[in-house]
């Protein structure tokens, strides 16, 4: 008695008496398509593939018998329940006991609705149909959720990235800086991503959060005065004090944006990192808080090579630019020193990427 | 179970299964191709409760569902008397006879 329409939503029917499914089939069929199922395994067997993976093609809904002999209803609802693919469907227990125990068992193993025989044609049809209606109209609104949200998620982060753009704008470079940050960030994470020493501790981030993060490394450099971000020749000490200040600016920034969005928001997280650590050294000589090793972020650990790469390889307005080969010295010199020793020793595998990266990406 | 009048409530079935007869008749004859009460016997003469308690169980259901409405009723009765684990046979010899004047009144049907 199973229906072939496929646009149809189908009603999957789990009742070991066949006279019970043909009942349900006949009610439901003007309107979905019925699949029956003549207990426990079956229905689990329709539901799930051999290693417990969700089928592509799953019903729209569930009538679920408790009481057969081969697994009760109770046992297939908490298989559905506790999957996340299935789990949004709806289930509606049919059973002939009328017990008060078997429901709330049923409605608290999270069963839509609880159905008692006999069944009733126009109370059934007008269950299902709503619970259809329920399940989907929540799943859209879950999908109109998450669209709204990439969305704003989207708007705020180009925001960020337009305004450290502008920022590099003001100390007088183009943006390419920011570009090749980016782009040497997401090769050197890629290497460590294939050594045992860093895939576990990078395994569990979020990579592309981390590499669009960085782009917001100097951010905090809105805060220092042209006189001294702009000063061809060397700083005094006092004046270096104030460039000092800008990671520590920097997060502040961060910290103002992240007021007003979620405290999960791994890319505010890591931007908020990275600003504040990256001029940290791994000898614990670095500012702003003298962190040393491990205690300083990964994501700042990173950074912090990438922009000294950039910055050696660059021309700025107190210095030229050294070569590729002489900037990979000064990284190899400083290993253990101002590096994180274990990045520093995966340069070398990266080092012609690096090089083309900045060739490809010349200030303006 | 004496204000239960039908054997075979064929209007109230109807109402509940979308009214068509040829489809009652179908699921009659699907009903009678089993025999319900052998099966029982035996469980509740071997002393499986368990079973003779999941067999009646069934049969509520079934009987219900097609409006077999004395039967689902003395079904219901005898369930929950296995279920007590109280004196069983009056309430089954009551439920054989109902079974088979249910029986043969579904003969008449279809």
């Amino acid at each position: 008695m199973t229906t072939n329409d496929t646009n149809k939503d189908i009603v999957l029917i789990v009742d070991d008496i066949d006279i019970n499914r043909s009942i349900l089939c006949e009610i439901l069929r003007d309107d979905y398509q019925t699949i029956e199922a003549d207990g426990g395994v079956k229905a689990l067997d329709y539901l799930f593939d051999s290693d417990g993976n969700a089928r592509k093609l799953l019903p729209t809904a569930v009538l679920l018998d408790v009481m057969m002999p081969d697994i009760d209803g109770f046992e297939v609802l908490e298989r559905i329940k506790s999957h996340d693919d299935t789990k949004n469907i709806p289930v509606l227990i049919i059973s002939a006991s009328d017990s008060e125990q078997a429901e709330s068992r049923g409605l608290f193993g999270g069963a839509a609705d609880y159905i008692t025989k006999p069944f009733n044609h126009d109370i059934v049809r007008a269950r299902v149909d709503n619970h259809i209606n329920l399940a989907r109209y929540s799943h859209e609104l879950e999908e109109l959720v998450s669209i709204k949200t990439s969305e704003v998620t989207r708007t705020y982060e180009s925001t960020l990235e337009v305004l450290a753009t502008i920022i590099e704008y003001r100390n007088l470079e183009s943006g390419a800086h920011i570009r090749r940050t980016t782009l040497l960030t997401e090769v050197l994470i890629n290497k460590m991503l294939k050594t045992k020493k860093f895939r576990a501790a990078l395994e569990n981030e979020n990579i592309s959060s981390m590499i669009k993060a960085s782009a917001l490394h100097d951010i905090g450099k809105i805060g220092i005065p042209d006189s001294i971000l702009l000063k061809p020749g060397k700083l005094t000490s006092e004046e270096f004090d104030v460039i000092k200040t800008h990671p520590t600016i920097g997060s502040r920034i961060i910290d103002s944006i992240s007021e007003n969005l979620p405290d999960n928001d791994l890319y505010l997280k890591y931007a908020k990192e990275i600003c504040h650590f990256h001029h940290e050294r791994w000898d614990g000589k670095g500012y702003p808080d003298g962190k040393k090793e491990d205690d300083i972020p990964l994501s700042a650990r990173i950074v912090s090579v990438v922009d000294v790469y950039d910055a050696l390889t660059s021309s700025r307005c107190y210095k030229e630019a050294f070569s590729h080969e002489v900037s990979l010295d000064i990284l190899a010199q400083e290993r253990g020193t101002q590096f994180d020793p274990n990045i520093i020793d995966l340069v070398p595998s990266v080092a012609e990427v690096f090089r083309k990266i900045v060739e490809e990406n010349r200030d303006m | 179970m004496a204000e239960t009048t039908y054997y075979v409530d064929v209007s109230d079935a109807l109402k509940r299964i979308g009214g068509s007869m040829d489809l009652y008749k179908r699921l009659l004859k699907q009903y009678s191709e089993t025999d319900h009460i052998e099966p029982l016997e035996e469980s509740l003469k071997d002393g499986a409760y368990e079973d003779a308690a999941r067999k009646l169980h069934t049969l509520k259901g079934v009987s219900a569902n097609l409006s077999l409405a004395k039967l689902a009723a003395a079904t219901a009765e005898l369930e929950k008397i296995v279920h007590d684990g109280t004196d069983y046979n009056e309430s089954f010899k009551t439920l054989k006879e109902i079974y088979h004047e249910t029986s043969q009144q579904i003969s008449e049907i279809i």
